[in-house]
């Protein structure tokens, strides 16, 4: 057993987030060095290759980047809020709401991209709601987004009569769907863009190293002058503003609103985010670990699905992974104490 | 000294953590019912010693004789079976819990696998009788001043049958009356022959408890002897490594005449009650009083932290209203706070991180892209100027020790340039060598016209250092002297009045 009394005392070296660039020079072996989970990514590759020779075919790996972009989309904002100590459960119904709002917005003849700054507009809109009742009320995040999460989702019924909204035909989002740019679908590269942005942001801004600072000491944050309810409502307005985009590429992804849309994706990206080094109790995570927890989820998704695995059988894979995932980075930051 | 019967003995210990090499054979003996002080500049290694002494670390090399015995603690748990307790430099109380099952929890009485209250709450009132503390069992340990709470260690540490008790800086957060009431449990655990290793930074403790003195410096013995017998003046060379004649830096005096700042009838319900004072362009204004006085409220309030009932602050005679910490730092203000976990590090940042986290505005350009070269320059710079001990300024904070943590903070609030610098208890656990650096920076501050406020609870640093002194008594100003007024005895006097 371990002894509550001396876990403070051992004056726990938190392991480095880098916050200047980001992994210094592109060392691969520093790299998997410091990121088992990274390693576990490739093991997985390594044995989905050899299991089935579709896997490393072009267009089943561009197909895992396809369904890693909505989750790292939302995952991105998931990241700065859990970070700061904070939670959002709301984003999974955010996305359909917005995606949802959008195509009924095209559907009735509104220009479409008049409909996207619409749904972006959505998201952002829950965000300022989420951000103002957890800084304006000192509420728990966990509470006021599992409101957002209902709220949302029930809006997306009402507004849609629970009927699935088809845009199929489109010409924008047909573009989105299928447009490439150089032979990168145009959703990868608008992916990719967010991570890039999104992780220049928290490394290397003030305001990144304002949201650390927030999630490791909030009230040392505030005595050093930090705007601290400024930076939350910033944080939880970037994460709705992401599930707007996430409802966008969403709609667009399906050629329809669907009530449904989006449904656990909120979760998923939890553990995208846990599994990429990020602490709930804050203070700690890297865009970057995101982006291979994603990149996990997603591999062992595809991997299964070309093996046949029984759907039902899934969910216990996928249980197990992310829980071994999770423990693989709990103790090698243990060990680094 | 070194007896047959020596309770204690360590030899030959040392201890590198990634290179830093914190102890480099170290000798260290304990006897039987002794006192022994362990004094050392910030860094010298005193609380890695303790470490090694109750588990926590493993000693690279050395070994421990516990009455003779070889023994090896493998962790906390071997060293307190040993007898061996622990009162860490920062305190490890669960604060949810009641008084009684924080000095049980590692053996709370069961009945039927079930919590056996009436057992648990019967040891602990034995225990806290025996001790002479007079708190009820049942109450939750975070309701506790932390000298209470620091009893409660004690009494905990009792729970273990302990035959030595080590105290890492125990009065550097309580207050005057609750270290006399320290001190008498000190002498009557003494006198059951349990012995006390006691690391102080401040010598009159040291030389009022303590029947032997041990002295390291840079992780390594640097001198030892009874304390009747050592004087202070040599303890200092043999802490410093050179004689040091004077501590605070010579002032000469100045007109006071530029009001920049004045706090007019400045009240909070229940907390403190109608103050005003003024402020003067490059004075040292001291405040002092007991803990409890409300003095750090007041400046948290004016400070933006705190709200306030009543009251007006004037900055160069203007009326300001500060809503916030932020406001207050664009107006020139800036404040080192008294609790230096709570309210001021950051712990998994490194050394440059924190200096520069509340001047990052300033070296941002374009987008707010943080300078990373400026933010390294400007750390290094304090690095050398407050001879902050650290591997580089990439090191995380909390590997630092105590003091030079201490430092970090100082260092981001000297880098805001304020105007006003409010500074509360800031040289809480440094060492004599480094007090006299940072006397030495706010006296040149305020001879460059900054002025500053000065909480302390020391009272040789204030009438030392002060131009003009504030004394406060249960959130009501009770006194004021000038430089040539103030003595001990006046100020002390203020300070009791209408307690
Ligand atoms: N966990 C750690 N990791 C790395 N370095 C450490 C660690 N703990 C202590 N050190 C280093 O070892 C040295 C001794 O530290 P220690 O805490 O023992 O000093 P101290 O004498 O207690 O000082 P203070 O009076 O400031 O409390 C310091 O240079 C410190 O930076
Ligand atoms: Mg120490």
């Amino acid at each position: 057993m371990s002894d509550p009394n001396l876990s403070a005392s051992q004056s726990s070296p938190q392991p480095i987030h880098k916050q200047g660039p980001p992994i210094g020079r592109w060392n691969i072996f520093s790299l998997l060095l410091k990121n088992k989970v990274l390693i576990a990514l490739l093991l997985l590759c390594v044995f989905f290759s050899l299991s089935s020779e579709q896997f490393l075919r072009i267009d089943n790996i561009l197909n895992v980047f396809l369904q890693s972009a909505i989750m790292g989309i939302i995952a991105i904002g998931m990241t700065y809020v859990v970070i700061t100590a904070g939670i959002d459960l709301g984003v999974g119904s955010v996305v359909a709401v917005s995606g949802m709002i959008i195509a009924g917005m095209i559907i009735s003849g509104i220009p479409v991209i008049a409909a996207i700054l619409v749904g972006l507009v959505i998201g952002m809109g829950s965000g300022v709601i989420n951000g103002f009742f957890i800084t304006r009320f000192n509420m728990a995040p966990f509470i006021v987004t599992l409101g957002m999460m209902a709220a949302a989702r029930s809006i997306t019924l009402v507004y849609s009569d629970a009927q699935t909204i088809s845009v199929y035909k489109d010409p924008f989002l047909q573009f989105l769907r299928m447009g490439n740019v150089l032979g990168v679908p145009v959703m990868i590269l608008i992916t990719a863009v967010l991570f890039i942005i999104a992780n220049y942001v928290l490394s290397n801004t003030v305001f990144g190293r304002h949201v650390y600072a927030i999630g490791s000491n909030k009230k040392a944050a505030e005595v050093s002058g930090i705007n601290v309810k400024r930076v939350e409502m910033m944080v939880y307005i970037i994460a709705g503003v992401l599930a707007g985009v996430g409802g966008l590429m969403m709609t667009a992804r399906l050629g329809s609103g669907t009530p449904l849309a989006g449904v656990n994706l909120e979760l998923m990206a939890i553990a995208a985010v846990v599994i990429g080094g990020s602490s709930l109790s804050g203070g700690r995570g890297t865009i970057f670990g995101t982006l291979i927890g994603v990149l996990l989820i997603n591999v062992l998704n595809t991997g299964m699905n070309l093996m046949n695995i029984s759907s039902h059988y899934q969910g216990l894979i996928m249980g197990s992974v992310i829980l071994l995932a999770a423990l693989i980075d709990s103790l090698s930051n243990k060990k680094s104490k | 000294m070194m007896d047959e019967a020596a309770l204690l003995k360590m030899t030959g210990i040392s201890k590198s953590f990634l290179g830093v090499k914190a102890l480099n054979d170290v000798n260290f003996t304990v006897n039987r019912g002794e006192v022994v002080g362990l004094v050392g500049e910030n860094g010298a290694g005193k609380s890695t010693l303790m470490k090694v002494l109750s588990g926590i670390y493993m000693p690279d090399d050395g070994r421990i004789l516990l009455e003779g015995e070889p023994v090896i603690f493998r962790g906390p748990r071997d060293a307190q079976n040993f007898g061996i307790s622990t009162i860490h430099q920062e305190l490890n109380l669960l604060p949810h819990l009641t008084v009684a099952e924080n000095i049980f929890i590692q053996s709370l009485p069961q009945k039927r696998g079930v919590l056996d209250k009436k057992k648990l709450l019967k040891e602990s009132q034995l225990l806290l009788d025996d001790l002479g503390f007079g708190v009820d069992p049942k109450t939750l340990v975070e309701d506790l001043t932390v000298g209470a709470q620091q009893m409660v260690e004690i009494a905990k540490a009792l729970s273990f049958r302990s035959k030595m008790i080590i105290m890492d800086e125990p009065t550097s957060a309580i207050t005057e009356q609750e270290t006399v009431k320290l001190f008498e449990i000190i002498r009557s655990l003494k006198s059951k022959g349990i012995a006390i290793v006691y690391i102080s930074h401040r010598m009159e403790e040291i030389y009022e408890i303590c029947d032997r003195i041990i002295v390291l410096r840079d992780g390594r013995n640097a001198g030892e002897g009874l304390s009747s017998s050592l004087k202070p003046k040599e303890i200092v060379k043999m802490l410093v490594g050179r004689e040091m004649t004077q501590i605070f830096p010579e002032r000469e005096r100045h007109d006071l005449d530029e009001v920049v700042m004045e706090v007019r009838n400045f009240s909070r319900e229940g907390v403190f009650d109608n103050i005003s004072f003024k402020l003067y362009k490059g004075e040292i204004l001291g405040i002092s009083g007991l803990m409890g006085s409300s003095r750090t409220e007041l400046m948290e309030s004016i400070f933006g932290l705190e709200h306030i009932s009543q009251g007006q602050l004037f900055l160069n005679g203007e009326p300001v209203k500060i809503k916030s910490t932020s406001d207050a730092i664009s107006r020139g203000i800036a404040l080192v706070p008294e609790d230096r976990r709570k309210h001021g590090l950051i712990n998994n940042f490194s050394v440059v991180q924190n200096v520069t986290l509340t001047t990052l505005r300033n070296i941002s350009g374009f987008l707010q892209k943080i300078n990373f070269k400026k933010e390294r320059e400007i750390t290094d710079r304090y690095i050398a100027q407050l001879s902050i001990k650290t591997p580089s300024g990439a090191t995380i904070i909390s590997n630092l020790s105590g003091g030079n943590q201490q430092k970090a903070i100082i260092a981001r609030w000297l880098e805001c340039k304020p105007r006003i610098l409010i500074l509360d208890e800031p040289t809480r656990g440094i060492d004599i060598g480094a007090k006299s650096e940072i006397y030495r920076i706010i006296h040149d501050l305020a001879a460059k016209g900054t002025s500053i406020i000065m909480i302390s609870s020391e009272l040789p640093e204030i009438i030392g250092m002060s131009d003009r002194i504030l004394v406060m008594a249960s959130g009501k100003i009770t006194g004021e002297f000038s430089r040539e007024e103030a003595t001990p005895e006046t100020i002390m006097l203020s300070a009791t009045k209408g307690v």
